[in-house]
């Protein structure tokens, strides 16, 4: 009894209901909250709604060696060395790749620049000569500070672009990669990651025969040269591994990651969130109008 | 309100970011005006606090990107994930002495608090603002003066880290929480307010169990020989 005296709880009620008769339950608050409808309108019809593009890809066995291996010196060596091993998994292979010079150049020059930076051309005269627009302040600095601007749009550009927009993430421990963007064009953004997937995955095969037929030329000027039967033998099973290599990868088929889904958009907007835009323009208007009318009643004791 | 989309869409400075973390703003904001009214706190309070409740909104993007206090976004998305699915984010592995995680722990206490939107990584700094809020209130009835206790929430460091959605300030408040218990002999709550320490920071939980240890065994404050057989 004695904490609820202290506490004086009657009079809190009365001063509660008189605070929420005084400053909320008035006629201003409803016209704040007519305010705030009107506004969330308006920003709910200004903002384009934005969509989720994504795909999941599983790893794909890249394991070629291991029916070629035959437990002899070659498989020592690539214990040791490693000519061909690499200790990054298939998904962080791919996210190299994906974010490479070389992959936007390729992707570059298929026409994906003209589509992104200018209007869709395809002709090689047009897409590289996009002309890149500076900002006055970029124009000035570069100005002052001496140095030159580019002036057209390029693969760095488009590299840029891709490392931006596309993510790639994987769960710990699980071998499937998803994909994603957020985009306002949901059937471009599906297109083009489309796009990335594939050149992507074409783009490591062919660099990957690339260094296995470096490494086949290079073993075989060796194993000229080699007087040691035992080098010999591990020289030619690493020539036949790489050539098994090569067999694997000039195929049609995907090398890093198999498209399990591929890119599709969400079917619903992701922003803008319209029901949390119209509830915190509501708080926010309805709290204005409070502190408004407390200021007016209160500006003695406040200052 | 839940952003159950907040792994994929942070509203990173957008006019909708801060149509959100105002609303976070005006419902705390309201809370301080409502205890003025009721004789809670004093009138610099409420100036005071109205002040510190707007810094998040100046901080978070505006003075300091995020992306400098990444793990912001950790414990942000673990809270959305929890509010929207139950479950935790997909990212948020481990179980520290096979009684939880920490990022889990910091979420579901941030996320605990009734704010209208958890949108973005700032709902979490207005729910750290919350329970600064709250010690603040429990702290002034120790003191005769309420300005005195302001000032100790004036201090630049305690304005910048509640004003992020990181652990430090519950790490802060709970040390203090813990502390004066401690001082005033309530041993059951000091050690309820210690025990989320060993979740939150070890090492601060390290520390505050040696001052209990001292204080209830060793009964260290009573005398310098028991002080000394302690160390």
């Amino acid at each position: 009894m004695s904490i609820l005296k202290e506490f004086n709880i009657k009079e809190k009620i009365s001063i509660s209901l008189e605070f929420f008769s005084e400053l909320v339950f008035v006629k201003r608050s409803l016209y704040a909250l007519g305010a705030s409808l009107l506004l969330s309108f308006f920003i709910v019809q200004n903002s384009p709604p934005l969509f989720m593009v994504s795909s999941t890809l599983m790893e794909a066995d890249t394991s070629t060696s291991t029916s070629m291996g035959n437990g002899g010196a070659a498989d020592k060596l690539k214990l040791f060395g490693g000519l061909t091993d690499n200790k990054s998994g298939p998904a962080e292979q791919f996210s190299s790749n994906m974010n490479s010079y070389f992959l936007a150049q390729r992707m570059w020059s298929k026409g994906w620049g003209s589509k992104i930076f200018g209007n869709g051309d395809m002709n090689e005269e047009y897409f590289n000569k996009i002309p890149k627009r500076h900002t006055i302040t970029d124009r000035i600095g570069a100005f002052i500070s001496g140095y030159d601007l580019y002036d057209y749009f390029s693969a760095y550009d488009l590299q840029g672009y891709i490392k931006g927009t596309i993510g790639v993430r994987q769960r710990v421990g699980e071998t499937s990669v998803i994909i994603s963007t957020k985009t306002y064009n949901k059937d471009f953004a599906t297109e083009f990651m489309n796009a990335v997937i594939l050149e992507t995955d074409q783009y490591a095969k062919e660099r990957l025969i690339l260094k296995s037929n470096k490494i086949i030329s290079a073993t075989y000027s060796q194993l000229a040269v080699s007087k040691n039967s035992m080098i010999a033998s591990a020289l030619a099973t690493t020539i036949n591994s790489e050539y098994f290599t090569i067999a694997n990868l000039e195929n049609d088929l995907p090398h890093l990651l198999d498209i399990i889904d591929p890119p599709h958009s969400s079917e619903y907007p992701i922003a803008p969130k319209v029901s949390a835009i119209f509830f915190s323009t509501a708080i926010i208007f309805l709290f204005a109008s409070i502190l408004f009318t407390f200021i007016q009643k209160n500006k003695e004791d406040l200052w | 309100m839940v952003n159950e989309y907040f792994s994929l869409h942070s509203y990173g400075g957008t006019l909708e970011y801060y149509l959100f973390e105002l609303a976070n703003f005006s419902a705390l904001a309201f809370f301080v005006v409502f205890l003025y009214k009721l004789n809670y706190i004093n009138s610099n309070s409420l100036i005071a606090w109205l002040a510190i409740f707007f810094t998040p909104l100046i901080i978070n993007y505006f003075i300091i990107p995020p992306s400098l206090f990444g793990d912001q976004f950790q414990y942000a998305a673990e809270a959305m994930s929890l509010k929207a699915s139950g479950t935790s984010a997909e990212y948020t592995v481990g179980d520290r002495f096979g009684i939880g995680n920490t990022v889990t722990l910091t979420a579901k206490m941030l996320g605990a608090v009734p704010l209208p939107n958890y949108m973005t990584v700032t709902s979490l700094a207005f729910a750290n603002k919350f329970y600064l809020f709250i010690t603040f209130l429990w702290l002034k009835r120790f003191f005769s003066n309420e300005n005195e206790v302001l000032l100790y929430f004036l201090i630049p460091s305690i304005i910048l880290y509640s004003s992020m959605g990181l652990r430090d300030t519950l790490c802060i408040l709970l040390s203090l929480i813990f502390i004066i218990n401690l001082l005033r002999d309530r041993y059951v709550f000091a050690v309820v307010f210690l025990s989320p320490l060993l979740l939150l920071k070890i090492q601060v939980f390290a520390v505050l169990l040696l001052y209990l240890i001292a204080r209830l065994l060793f009964r260290a404050h009573k005398n310098y020989y028991l002080f000394m057989l302690f160390f």
